[in-house]
């Protein structure tokens, strides 16, 4: 899908001016800015890449569209409505749309809780969206998309590698179809052998499904590979935004050129 | 005349209630002063214990086996006392996680001057001159006032360019890094790996670099080993291994490398079987009994 096509489609969700500082009392803002003054949009099937070294807010960012850290100002607009002016209980339905993925597959996943246990968890928050009869069947259908084998439901996380756990993490944020998956840094705990696998797994996902992704990463070689459009963050910030080519070809601003500058891989390790 | 060091024919067994786990199986390694060996590998592949053998830092239930000898000395089976003139004088070592390296309580100033005295019998004075010094060689700026500071006043790239000047600073034969810059941002290892290998050349040790990233191997090392399953699968200079590949395994790990790809459809996903970070374990195709099961 090209881009051309891409921008004839309403966005899914578009965020203004998104702000939030860390340190204020009663609910005012704080002298600490984690998120300064954000704005993009993000198509349907689009994977935008946020990049930037630890510290720079991008979890923050992530975090703030979720409402699991409250914004102090501006607007996320998910389907036109904006999510940060919801009751609870109105951004708990909505959130089914929007889905997360962790880092740390040794972290997320429950160590006493098999597969089906671990994938069938969201139902129990959002029991509307799949019968309890058809839950096995379903659990089946998200362990073959993402490449996992039948026998793994009843298989527990220390039974598993990194990378196959990863990829249980991911059958379970789709096991509410959601529209959105925000991957923070989802292989970044992984070998870099292994990384290959889920990244497959996650494209052709985006692929099938038409998710949009909000990619979080400071794997440059690894972003070029997967993102549409790349921001750039830093101090809170988006200092340079957009296309992936726009960004590795011709990076315009300082903090840009150092990153790709410091990556191990970029340039010289190219078998072409 | 004699390598300055020399590993034939290691083996390290783990032996637990759930049975045995040979995490090194035969491995031949030779080197002198100014290499600059990178030992590549995944999760699992005995790369680590590797590395910490050569310290005798193998603890029970392991069990080395074979030889290691550094400037003509057998390192393995020597005792605990004797080990003492070979670590940190002999062969230093950077370990992944800075922080496991620094006592939070004491501050980095008194921590390095502490091993000048102890080690090198230098006054107090001396020890915290030498330690200043290292701290400005490392590239910590304001080194006289940050002696004062404690560990977590430093930034994570800082610590480790603390703890490689704890390393460094008793001027070893032999610098071994393990994963030293996997916990840190890219534009941070940039800088530690061009520190290492500014502090390679100006020194002269020898370097053995333990990761399993081919592109930060490819930045460090002038030789690449390849281990899988406790044994070195291939081993050359590290351009050639790069260029021409020829176990299976390394073309599978440079198959699956981001950085060697055009786009996310050519990345080739290295086959089950050789991913060996799972309870089920993982063999070279080729290669009879497995038995290296690694849980974590």
């Amino acid at each position: 899908m090209t881009n051309v096509e891409l921008n004839k489609v309403a966005p899914l969700l578009d965020v203004h001016s998104l702000r939030k500082t860390f340190g204020g009392r009663g609910g005012k803002p704080g002298s600490i800015v984690a998120v300064d003054d954000i704005s993009f949009s993000l198509q349907p099937g689009e994977c935008l890449a946020v990049v930037g070294e630890s510290g720079s807010g991008k979890s923050t960012l992530a975090r703030t569209l979720l409402r699991l850290v409250e914004a102090d100002s501006g607007a996320v607009l998910y389907q036109g409505k904006d999510l940060l002016t919801l009751t609870h209980a109105e951004m708990q339905r909505q959130r089914r749309f929007l889905q997360m993925v962790f880092q740390d597959p040794y972290a997320s996943l429950h160590p006493r809780r098999n597969v089906a246990q671990l994938i069938s968890e969201p139902w129990e928050v959002h029991p509307g969206v799949v019968e309890k009869s058809a839950r096995r069947e379903r659990i089946e259908a998200l362990l073959a998309e993402v490449n996992l084998p039948k026998h793994f439901i009843s298989y527990y996380p220390n039974q598993m590698s990194g990378g196959q756990r990863q990829r249980v993490a991911i059958a379970r944020a789709l096991a509410l179809e959601p529209k959105i998956l925000i991957l923070d840094e989802p292989v970044s705990a992984l070998d870099v052998s292994v990384q290959a696998q889920v990244i497959k797994v996650l494209m052709s996902l985006q692929e099938r499904r038409g998710l949009a992704y909000i990619f979080i990463s400071h794997d440059l070689p690894l972003v070029r590979l997967v993102a549409h459009k790349v921001a750039v963050m830093n101090r809170g910030q988006f200092v340079e935004a957009g296309s992936t080519e726009e960004i590795f070809n011709n990076p315009q601003h300082e903090y840009t050129k150092s990153l790709l500058a410091s990556s191990p891989s970029a340039g010289e390790f190219e078998t072409h | 005349m004699s390598k300055l060091l020399e590993i034939s024919d290691l083996k390290i067994t783990f032996e637990s209630g759930f049975g045995k786990v040979d995490a090194v199986r035969g491995v031949n390694l030779a080197m002198d002063m100014g290499d600059a060996i990178a030992v590549v590998g995944a999760s699992g592949s005995g790369k680590t214990v590797l590395g910490r053998s050569l310290l005798g830092l193998v603890d029970a239930p392991g069990i080395v086996r074979g030889s290691i000898k550094f400037g003509g000395t057998e390192i393995v089976g020597k005792p605990e006392k004797d080990l003492r003139d070979i670590r940190g004088l002999g062969i230093g070592m950077v370990f992944q996680d800075a922080l496991d390296g620094l006592n939070p309580v004491y501050s980095i100033g008194s921590q390095l001057s502490e091993i000048f005295m102890v080690r090198l019998g230098m006054s107090h004075s001396a020890s915290k001159a030498r330690a200043i010094e290292i701290m400005e060689q490392v590239g910590i700026r304001r080194a006289a006032e940050r002696y004062h500071n404690y560990p977590h006043q430093f930034s994570g790239g800082m610590r480790q360019r603390i703890c490689i000047a704890m390393a460094i600073g008793m001027k070893p034969k032999i610098l071994i890094a393990d994963e030293p810059t996997t916990a840190l941002d890219v534009t941070v290892q940039a800088g530690i790996l061009r520190l290492i290998k500014t502090l390679q050349s100006e020194t002269g040790m020898g370097l053995i670099f333990v990761t399993h990233d081919l592109a930060v191997a490819r930045m460090v090392s002038t030789r690449i080993v390849v281990m899988y399953a406790g044994q070195i699968v291939e081993e050359g200079p590290t351009e050639e291994v790069f260029r021409f590949p020829k176990h299976p395994y390394t073309k599978a790990l440079l198959a699956a490398h981001p950085a060697r790809v055009r786009s996310w459809r050519d990345l080739e996903p290295i086959p089950e079987a050789f991913v060996t970070d799972a309870s089920s374990g993982g063999e070279a195709p080729g290669h009879s009994s497995p038995s290296i099961v690694v849980t974590n």
